[in-house]
Parts: structure tokens; C-alpha cells; sequence
């Protein structure tokens, strides 16, 4: 019921998904994972998902306010940022930390070429045959 | 060693021995003490340094460990693209004034982060000071190491040293810094840290140094404690020994000088001045003792000299004796007579005889029978004459000179029967002796004559004070030779003065006179009547003496005799 209900609210997400704006959730060119709903996306991004097939997931933000981590947050993770640190304030005492930063989307790619489950979101033009577009917005 | 020196050391050791020994004993206790106390404010300090040292090491860790559970330390996995953890290292080091670097090391042990960024690329050291490991924020998984190159001057430059007080840091045992300071008083603790521990180091002198101030005052005071004892037990010592050295040296005086009359001056009423007092008493009864003993000396000498004089004079008398008559040798022995040049006159009965043709028969006689002969006639001769108490005055050859009257006398008349009697037994004697000279093989045996006078003569020691002799001198003796030497052989001749004297007392008739040489009267002579063969007719009677020997009667003499007697009986018929 949930899962539908979640179903359901990502409708239009992956429909605006047609509509990107040149961004890419990614994974290592290793990684088994294909393609990825925005949903699981946003689960994994809240710590609401862990595993995939097996592998233990790394959900990766870039540090601060700016793009693409704006874009993502209102677009994937469909969450303002007060929201967002409500959420993470909360899940703090549940012993949930929020994802790993990296400071640049140079290392933000390199972190995902280097660990084993690692995902995380670019521009589209840096993708390149180390990382796998799995999703984009 | 002298008394006052041993006086001196005595007092010396006596008093400050105490002292010293407290001293040491103080002084070792203090020392003891002030090294417990140092010892323990030493610790208490180190302590303090070592919990700070321990402290700072712990912050180190605790940053260490911090750093590495921050999330940004995921950018291990990117090689710290971003040089965030690079940039947190240097803001740390900083934060620390650390001295060393932090190195963050990937998995591999390729350093992906530092301080030092020269060591970027490079493998990381396998041990260093402090080193976490790094995990992954997300899967806990280990992605790295941080490690902390930590220089030991970190701790070090804590330490606030000086000459006296250091701090030295060891590191398994070896000493980082300082240690310059010999022989410290040390105490040492370890830090948390393994391998490394502190010790702290301080100067003995510096720490001691009240101590040492302390020990030179003691010393000080003990050399002028010395010198104030010795001087006072050199005054005592002299005030002592003053009176003792006086004594020793009256002593010596004494002993040198021999001269017991002095007296040590007793200036003091202790057993010191009793003992002076002692010394005079003991010298005045050794000069006493010793006066006595000198003069005892002298008498013993004195009387041993007298001895020996004695024994002279009484071995010289006996041998004197044999040259005198015992009368005079008693006579001057016993003191009664001087022996001097002085001579008196006195009536004597003097006595001569002599052998009759002696030169004659001692021609033909060996000399040995002659002296035999001679010795035992003279013997048996002085022996008669001093039974009777004769005095023999000398023997010229074979005559004897013999006298009564000096030194002993019974009276003049007495003396002079003495003297008759015993020319009567000497008379008997030679008689006897003649049968025992015949049996004895002596072919012509001796008679002889024997003479007496009795006369005033001068008697005493005659001569020189060298040799003198005593004897009688005079005309007497003249006489009494000569009556003697016209005396009938066995025959005793007396003068008439002796006649007179004896004649009631012995049987004599007269026999023709003589004129002596040199006298101008005839003297008229008398002769001892020897009742030889109990022939002798006497008669003696108021108014009639008569006295017939008829062996000696001549011939003619018969009828003379016959007539007087008949003319006598006739006129008495008438």
C-alpha cells in the first residue's frame, strides 16, 4: 500500500524525467544497477534504502547549496531544505546520518569510480565511461 | 706524648666527640630528611609534568581520533580530490603547534593526505607515533589510516629547565634532551605513552646547598670549638702540671746535686698541692734516713777499720807475743803500759844463765839436734819462769836474761824467792832433762849457771820511736852477769842483796867473792844449797846458823869445823 501510494506520488517525477535538465543520478560502470526509479533514488538518498542486490549502497551530496545538489533536492528528492535537515535532525537520534559529501563533482565522480555501491549525481556532460547513468533529471 | 698534649687531645675528643657525633648524626638525619622531602616535591612536580605531558598526548589522540571519524575523511576515497582533509590536517596542526606531520594514508598505504604535502604519493611510514585507523562513514568499513609523525619536542618544549632542575625526556631509556647535570638526585615515572617515560634530574650541590652551608658552620664552629678546648686544656693542662713539673724537676735537682735539703713549694691545698706537701715530707725523712745512713756508715766504716785493726794488731800481737814476755806483751795490750820512750827506776831481781860450755859442745853437735836441743831447753826454761812469774827479757844464744819486779811485782822480796824458786826448779829441770838428753843419744849433756842480783835498774822501752826494746838497764845487770858467769856449773850464785832477802826462805851458804870488772868491792856471793841426798846438815836456831853441805866440804875444812864446834861445846861446858 505504501509502495503504491509511493507509486504513485513518483508518477509525475519520472514523467517530468523527459524533461531534464541535464543532470544524472549515477553509478560505478561496475555497478550491476541499470536503471533506477526516482523513488528508489529518493529512498536511498533518505537512508530508506540500503541495499541493492546484494550491495550495500553509498548514497553520495555534494557539500553546500549549490548545483546540481539544488537541482536534485527539488527535483528527486522533492524536499526544500528545511525539510531536509528536519528530516536528518530526526533520523540523528535514530542513529541515521545523512549521506557522505563530496565537495566537488570531481570527487564526487571519482568517489563513485572508487566505492563499491557508491551513488551519486552529475552533469550529464561529465559523465563518462567510469560512471553509469541510472537516472536522469 | 706529653701530659699536656694527652690533656689537650683527651678534652678535645672528650667534648667534641658528642658534638661531632651529634652533628653527623643530625646532619645525616637532616640530609635523609631533605632528600625524602626533595624526592617527594620532586615527584609531586614530575607528577604534575607527567599528568600534563599525559594530558597532552591524550588531547593529540582524542584530535586524532576525531578527525578520523569525520565523514570527510570518505574523501580518502577520492584521493582527497577536494583537499579537505588536507586542508582540516594543516588548520589541526596549526590548532596543535604541532611540531611533525599528520599523514592520511589510504588503504593501500599510499598517503592521500598530509601536512607535509611533499610525502602526497608516497607510502606511508609502517609505525609511527600515533596512528587510527580511518573507516568509511557509511559502511564502517576501513578505508585508510591517519598517523601522526610526532616530534618528541612536542613534550620537550613543555619543560621548563634550568641548571639546577631539568626535566628529561626518555624514550625507551634514552634520553631526548637536557641530562646535563652529574649525579643528580633523579626520580623518573612513566608515561601513558608506551616507551616513553620522564625523569626528573636535580643538582645534588644546588639541592644540598643548605645543607652544605649548614655543614660549614658546623665545621667552623667545630675548629674554633678545637681551638677554645685546646686553649683551655693548655691553661688547665699548666695549671695542673705546674706543680707536677716542679716536682719532677726538684726531682731531677735532687738526683743531680744529691742534695736533700730542698723542698718543692706547696702553693695549692688540692691532692696536687697534698701531693707536693708528700714529696717534701718523703724528702725530709729520706734526708733524715739518709743523714743516719751516712753517719751509720762511717760508724760501720769506722768500726770495720777499728775491726781490721784489731785483727791486725791482734794477729800482729800474737805474733809479737812469741818475741816478748807474756807479762810486758800483757802489760802493753791490755793498755796499761805505753808504748813509749819512757823508762823508770825500779828494785828488780834479775835472773841470768847460760849453758855451760855451750860454744864448745855445739861445735860438735849437728845443727838440726842443736837447734832441737836448744828450742826445747829455752822452752822448758820460759815455761818455769813464767809459772813463777817471771819476766824474760831476752835470750842472747843460750843465756837467758829474766827479771821480777816490772811489770807485775809481789814485793821486792817476794820477787826475788820468786825468782831463787824458780832458778831452782829450772836447775831440777835441766837435771831431768840431762838423763832424757843421754837417752835421747846426746853424748855431753847440758849443765848450766845461773846467777842473781837483785839492784835498782832503770826498766822500760829503750831505743828509738822506730825500734825500741824493753828491757832493764845498769849496774845491777852488769852485776847479775857476772855473778852468773862465775856461778858453779849447776849452781845457782846470788848476790848478797839477794841473799838477804831469801834467806829465811832458802838454805844458802856463802862461797868466796868475786870483783867484778868495773866494781870496785869484792862482792860476796852466795849459793843455793841443793839437799840433794837429804845429807845436808842444818841447823837454824836464835843465836846460831848452820849450814853443812858435806859433798861439798874439803878435806882441810873438816877439822876447821871440827874445832869451831868443839870450841863452841867447850866454852859452853865452861
Amino acid at each position: 500500500m505504501r509502495l503504491l501510494f509511493l507509486a504513485l506520488l513518483c508518477f509525475p517525477m519520472v514523467t517530468s524525467m523527459a524533461a531534464s535538465n541535464g543532470y544524472a543520478v549515477v553509478v560505478a560502470r561496475s555497478s550491476s544497477i541499470e536503471t533506477m526509479s526516482p523513488g528508489k533514488v529518493r529512498d536511498i538518498f533518505l537512508k530508506r534504502k540500503s541495499f541493492e542486490e546484494g550491495v550495500r549502497l553509498v548514497p553520495v551530496n555534494l557539500v553546500g547549496d549549490e548545483s546540481p545538489r539544488r537541482e536534485f533536492e527539488s527535483l528527486v528528492l522533492q524536499m526544500d531544505r528545511d525539510a531536509i535537515n528536519r528530516y536528518w535532525i530526526n533520523n540523528h537520534f535514530q542513529g541515521v546520518s545523512p549521506p557522505a559529501t563530496q565537495a566537488s563533482l570531481q570527487s564526487m565522480k571519482r568517489f563513485i569510480e572508487n566505492v563499491e555501491g557508491a551513488i551519486g549525481y552529475l552533469p550529464i556532460d561529465m559523465v563518462d565511461d567510469s560512471v553509469k547513468v541510472i537516472y536522469e533529471f | 706524648m706529653s701530659f699536656k698534649t694527652k690533656t689537650i687531645v683527651i678534652l678535645i675528643v672528650l667534648s667534641l666527640t658528642p658534638y661531632v657525633i651529634t652533628m653527623f648524626y643530625l646532619g645525616n638525619v637532616y640530609r635523609q630528611d631533605l632528600e625524602e622531602r626533595l624526592i617527594e616535591d620532586m615527584e609531586y612536580q614530575l607528577g604534575i609534568t607527567i599528568d600534563r605531558l599525559d594530558q597532552n598526548l591524550e588531547i593529540l589522540e582524542q584530535d586524532v581520533r576525531f578527525m578520523a571519524s569525520l565523514d570527510i575523511m570518505n574523501d580518502i576515497l577520492t584521493g582527497d580530490l577536494d583537499r579537505r582533509i588536507t586542508d582540516m590536517l594543516l588548520i589541526k596542526k596549526a590548532d596543535l603547534d604541532l611540531l611533525g606531520e599528520f599523514d592520511v594514508a589510504n588503504d593501500d598505504g599510499i598517503i592521500v593526505a598530509s601536512t607535509d604535502l611533499g610525502r602526497l604519493g608516497n607510502p606511508a611510514a609502517e609505525a609511527s607515533f600515533l596512528s587510527v585507523p580511518v573507516n568509511s562513514s557509511f559502511n564502517e568499513s576501513r578505508i585508510g589510516q591517519l598517523s601522526v609523525s610526532y616530534r618528541l619536542e612536542n613534550l620537550t618544549r613543555l619543560f621548563a629547565n634550568n641548571d639546577n632542575l631539568q626535566y628529561v625526556l626518555l624514550e625507551d631509556g634514552q634520553a631526548v634532551n637536557g641530562g646535563t647535570i652529574e649525579d643528580p638526585l633523579s626520580v623518573e615515572r612513566s608515561l601513558n605513552h608506551a616507551g616513553l617515560a620522564v625523569r626528573l634530574d636535580q643538582d645534588r650541590d644546588f639541592a644540598f646547598a643548605a645543607l652544605a652551608s649548614l655543614t660549614t658552620s658546623f665545621g667552623l664552629a667545630l675548629v674554633i670549638g678545637i681551638l677554645v678546648i685546646a686553649v683551655a686544656a693548655y691553661l688547665i693542662a699548666s695549671y695542673i702540671l705546674h706543680p707536677i713539673l716542679q716536682l719532677s724537676a726538684t726531682a731531677r735537682s735532687i738526683t743531680r746535686t744529691q742534695d736533700y735539703s730542698q723542698r718543692v713549694p706547696v702553693e695549692r691545698g688540692d691532692e696536687i698541692g697534698q701531693l707536693s706537701s708528700a714529696f717534701n715530707t718523703m724528702i725530709g725523712g729520706m734526708q733524715d734516713m739518709l743523714a743516719r745512713l751516712r753517719e751509720e756508715s762511717e760508724n760501720r766504716i769506722k768500726l770495720a777499720k777499728e775491726k781490721d785493726r784489731a785483727e791486725m794488731l791482734q794477729s800482729l800481737s800474737t805474733k809479737l807475743s812469741k818475741y816478748l814476755s807474756p807479762q810486758i806483751y800483757e802489760s802493753i795490750f791490755s793498755g796499761e803500759r805505753d808504748v813509749t820512750l819512757t823508762a823508770s827506776r825500779k828494785k828488780l831481781t834479775i835472773f841470768f844463765s847460760d849453758i855451760v860450755d855451750f860454744t864448745s859442745t855445739t861445735d860438735q853437735m849437728e845443727s838440726e839436734d842443736l837447734t832441737l836441743l836448744l828450742n826445747q831447753y829455752l822452752r822448758e826454761m820460759t815455761e818455769i819462769a813464767l809459772r813463777f812469774g817471771a819476766t824474760v827479757d831476752k835470750y842472747i844464744g843460750d843465756a837467758v836474761m829474766i827479771f821480777f819486779g816490772d811489770p807485775h811485782s809481789l814485793g821486792v822480796k817476794e820477787d826475788a824467792i820468786q825468782c831463787v824458786k824458780m832458778a831452782m826448779a829450772m836447775q831440777e829441770r835441766v837435771r831431768e832433762l840431762q838423763d832424757e838428753w843421754q837417752n835421747a843419744g846426746f853424748a855431753k849433756p847440758f849443765r848450766i849457771r845461773v846467777g842473781i842480783h837483785t839492784g835498782y835498774c832503770t826498766v822500760g822501752n829503750f831505743g828509738t820511736e822506730s825500734r825500741m826494746d824493753y828491757t832493764i838497764v845498769g849496774s845491777a845487770v852488769n852485776l847479775a852477769s857476772r855473778i852468773e858467769s862465775s856461778a858453779r856449773p849447776g849452781g845457782i850464785s846470788l848476790s848478797e842483796d839477794t841473799w838477804l832477802l831469801v834467806r829465811h826462805e832458802i838454805d844458802c851458804m856463802p862461797v868466796s867473792s868475786i870483783t867484778p870488772k868495773g866494781f870496785s868491792q869484792a862482792v860476796p856471793l852466795y849459793e843455793v844449797v841443793r839437799d840433794q841426798a837429804g845429807d845436808l846438815i842444818r841447823l837454824q836456831e836464835e843465836g846460831v846458823n848452820i849450814t853443812i853441805d858435806p859433798s861439798r866440804v874439803k878435806a882441810g875444812e873438816r877439822d876447821n869445823i871440827r874445832r869451831l864446834l868443839a870450841r863452841f861445846l867447850d866454852e859452853q861446858d865452861d
